[in-house]
């Protein structure tokens, strides 16, 4: 009987039985016999959401290019699913072989966002495979993880045998390529895989080290158990994105939940250094690429795929120093094919109206600018470049192209944080609102709807306010009423995040690895896919602390000593904390850092190479 | 039953239009696509393949393809008809391949002409029911057989959708019924695909169900593989 026929009475019975058996356009199949190293890469998370996941599609790539790895996919069932798979003893398995992950060699699971531990915790308990890395016995998978959480590993640090720090390109092919060596010169026991792979570079392996703790809860020292190891992880970059694989016949699922895009990264980095943000700093060095590679990719993907738009995405894609060479490529053949191009992540301030004439993506529904913070002293504060002048600038061009409906993205809660900056928000808001009607009629579309939506910050390991303490859940909900009494113009929404789940993100995200047996019993009390709203429960969450004896303040609303060791040194993530200490210096004195694109202001990030355009070093 | 079945595309083209009729098996874990994602991985293969497609003329211009029968989620097809409008003519072995080069592996095109009559003269379509159940064998075909035979059998439990009744019996009149190797029911029944005729066969298990347990219990040990086997002209021959 072929394997899923045995689960086709199931699947008949859950609401999308197509995202869970594989098959579509462009899956990698391989026999089984012909592959030294079988790896299952796990996103935890739904089909839909993962399946449009650009490190997912770049990792299998890299790692199906070798001939010797089989790399397969891996995404949470959906509680329906799941229910099933529970009840008739359905084990986990991998999309292209329908394998358990049990029959795997090694186990990738990526960890995008801090709610979604307990969703990787509970894709493992559905594979039958222990949590507890020291539970695991010879028999047992590699598991090791990465992803911009695993720049601090240590939360999650005694589920995984190792971490694949920064970019996993060419970290996961060799360390499967080590794993293959071993296993045929049969020196391979898990020990000696996990010291040998400690020395690659690149790669945590959180059980090789110590951590020592004082009496106040503070980390004393990690330690490592070897002198041949590292005692600092530095994480991996790609020197040269233009020769890096490049998915360019990406899986294509049939299904209608998932985008149809094709996704073009620009470049890797950021010049601007907010110090809210934790991407801008773990990204660098700058690495851009070339706009001769980027149109051919492009092109390429236009004929594998035949969608009809193309994003280009990085963390500020006007920042790209090519971007008018590209667009302009692009357009010399997309008009013709109505292909359209999208920018999602624009700055306010390099709005232009040719831009927008040239992006025929954005004319479709609203559009949405980041100022982050209301007053110009907070803005400074933040180092997000931009003033009142370009917002209402940039409002003015979207308006005058018929745009109806604008999105303000707000923080709430940055250091240094008044009622005044919180008034600054509405007052902008009804700015923004303004300078609609100060449009001719004939310039601007009938009506104006600004929408301000304002997230809780949540202070982030490797960044400027690292040390910071977050705001109280009560600081958090005070603010959100004072704000919401603040907006009274009917022409403004005023949308706000859970501040409970922000609460949760901030105990998670400078966590260390004492928080581990929380997370077991998240995973394991309904808190799986609490991403999502609905699973979400803020009670349950502190209940577990409870029973867990954790102390969730401990971590999120404590400010730390500059020379407290922080969880997330052991990670060398390029950039010193001298210069994150610096930033933190000038954030308190309100004075702006210029960008890269300026002058360099010595993050450190240049020591790990690469080909990159701004760093003094090169 | 025709389905017409429209999706976004631009570049309208002042062209003659020839039907272009393609053939398909739909196979393996492609029977787990909806309708609605089958038309839309065709759409975007019939853009790969670079097929000379003709497209609807006015403010939204869509390639135009039509559907023998619709196919409902889980249902693997060996026989099922397709067709889309092209500018020019074009090679069949061609587009045979292109599209083949373009759409998912279990899913594949192996005949392709200009055809002269119409997908509406489809009257019926073969199908093979497979049943896996833990109710002794011998004893449960001979049962399903004989309920088979009832013309006033009747489907008032439908599995998807609203109750409603549907008398079944009435089709299944010279449905075969036997044991296979591997400890399964198999039906062979042909149904009415055309408009107002058109009978699902899993109304006819459901049918069943009602009558026997024969779905009871764990779905891992109980249920049912539908294949479509063949689609058959009013006078039941295969539909060319
Ligand atoms: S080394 Fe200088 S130019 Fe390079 S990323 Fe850091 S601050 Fe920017």
């Amino acid at each position: 009987m072929k394997k899923i026929d045995a689960y086709h009475g199931v699947l008949r019975q859950v609401t999308n039985p197509g995202e869970y058996v594989g098959g579509e356009l462009y899956e990698v199949q391989k026999d089984k016999a012909d592959v030294s190293v079988r790896f299952a890469f796990v996103f935890p998370e739904i089909y839909s959401i993962g399946m449009s996941n650009l490190g997912m599609r770049i990792l299998y790539e890299s790692l199906n290019r070798r001939p010797e790895i089989w790399c397969e996919r891996v995404f949470a069932p959906a509680p329906d699913m799941r229910e099933q798979m529970l009840t008739h003893g359905i084990p986990m398995t991998a999309l292209e072989s329908g394998d358990p992950l049990t029959d795997f060699d090694i186990i990738g699971t990526t960890l995008q966002y801090e709610l979604s531990y307990p969703t990787a915790l509970s894709v493992l308990d559905l594979a039958g495979i222990p949590l507890y890395a020291s539970e695991r016995g010879e028999d047992m998978p590699i598991l090791v993880a990465g992803g911009p959480c695993t720049y601090n590993p240590e939360p999650v640090a005694p589920f995984y045998d190792l971490f694949s720090i920064g970019e996993g390109e060419s970290a996961l092919v060799e360390l499967s390529l080590l794993y293959k060596e071993m296993k045929e010169k049969g020196s391979y026991t898990k020990a000696a895989f996990l010291h040998e792979a400690a020395k690659l570079g690149g790669f945590y392996v959180p059980s090789l080290y110590d951590v020592s703790y004082r009496e106040d809860g503070t980390i004393k020292a990690f330690t490592p158990k070897y002198d041949d190891i590292p005692s600092r992880i530095t994480k991996r970059i790609i020197e040269d994105l233009d020769s890096a694989p490049y998915p360019t016949s990406p899986v294509l699922p049939y299904s209608e939940t998932v985008h149809d895009r094709i996704v073009l990264e620009l470049y890797r980095g950021c010049i601007r250094g907010c110090r809210f943000c934790q991407a801008g700093m773990v990204y660098r060095p700058i690495r851009e690429k070339s706009p001769e590679v980027l149109c051919r990719q492009a092109k390429c993907l236009y004929e594998n795929t035949g969608y009809d738009e193309i994003s280009l995405i990085s963390l500020s894609t006007s920042d790209y120093s090519a971007i008018d060479e590209l667009t302009d490529g692009l357009l010399s053949w997309t008009d013709e094919k109505n292909v359209s191009l999208s920018l999602p992540s624009l700055r306010i301030d390099s709005f232009t109206e040719e831009l927008m004439r040239k992006i025929s993506g954005v004319r479709r529904g609203g559009i949405t600018f980041a100022p982050e913070a209301g007053t110009q002293r907070m803005r400074d504060v933040i180092n997000k470049n931009v003033t009142e002048e370009d917002l209402l600038r940039a409002v003015s061009i979207a308006y005058s192209f018929k745009k109806e409906s604008v999105k303000l993205y707000f923080m709430q809660g940055l250091p240094s944080e008044t009622s005044e900056d919180l008034d600054g928000i509405a007052d902008l808001a009804s700015k923004a609102v303004g300078a609609f009607y100060r449009l001719p009629k004939e310039k601007r579309g009938r009506s104006v709807k600004v929408t301000v939506s304002v997230s809780a910050f949540v202070p982030k390991p490797f960044t400027a306010f690292q040390w910071e303490a977050q705001d109280s859940l009560s600081v958090m909900q005070e603010k959100q009423r004072y704000l919401r009494s603040r907006i009274t113009d009917r022409k403004i929404v005023y949308r706000w995040h859970d501040a409970e789940v922000s609460r949760i993100e901030g105990v998670l995200a400078r966590g260390d690895r004492r928080l581990a047996p929380a997370l077991v019993l998240a995973a394991r009390e309904g808190m799986a896919y609490a991403a999502w709203s609905e699973h979400f429960s803020y009670e349950k969450w502190n209940e577990i602390f409870e029973r867990t004896d954790i102390d969730p303040d401990f971590y999120a609303c404590r400010a730390r000593s500059l020379d407290e060791v922080l969880p997330w040194d052991i990670i060398d993530c390029g950039v010193s904390k001298a210069y994150l200490a610096r930033e933190r210096e000038r954030a308190y004195a309100e004075k702006t850092t210029p960008s890269c694109a300026e002058h360099c202001n010595g993050c450190g990030a240049d020591r790990l190479g690469g080909k990159t355009k701004w760093c003094k070093n090169q | 039953m025709v389905q017409e079945s429209v999706t976004e595309k631009k570049n309208p083209s002042q062209a003659p239009q020839i039907r272009l009729r393609l053939r398909f098996r739909k196979t393996g874990r492609l029977r787990y696509i909806s309708h609605l994602d089958l038309v839309r991985t065709m759409t975007k293969a019939v853009l790969r393949a670079k097929l000379p497609v003709w497209y609807t003329m006015g403010f939204n211009p869509v390639p135009k393809m039509v559907f023998a029968t619709p196919m409902s989620v889980g249902m693997e097809s060996l026989d099922e008809l397709v067709e889309i409008r092209m500018t020019e003519k074009v090679d069949p072995r061609w587009a045979i391949e292109a599209l083949n080069a373009a759409v998912p592996r279990e899913l594949r095109f192996y005949e392709a002409y200009e055809p002269e009559n119409k997908l509406t003269d489809v009257a019926y379509a073969e199908y093979e029911v497979l049943l896996s159940t833990e109710l002794p064998l011998p004893e449960t075909a001979e049962s399903i057989r004989a309920l088979l035979a009832d013309p006033t059998l009747k489907c008032t439990n439908l599995t998807h959708g609203k109750q409603k009744e549907r008398t079944v019996g009435t089709q299944t009149g010279d449905a075969e019924v036997s044991l296979t190797d591997d400890g399964r029911i198999r039906m062979l029944l042909t149904l009415g695909v055309s408009q107002g005729e058109f009978l699902n066969p899993e109304y006819v298990v459901a049918a069943l169900a009602e009558h026997l347990p024969i779905l009871a219990g764990s779905p891992l040990h109980n249920f049912v593989l539908t294949r479509r086997l063949r689609v058959l002209n009013a006078n039941r021959e295969r539909f060319v």
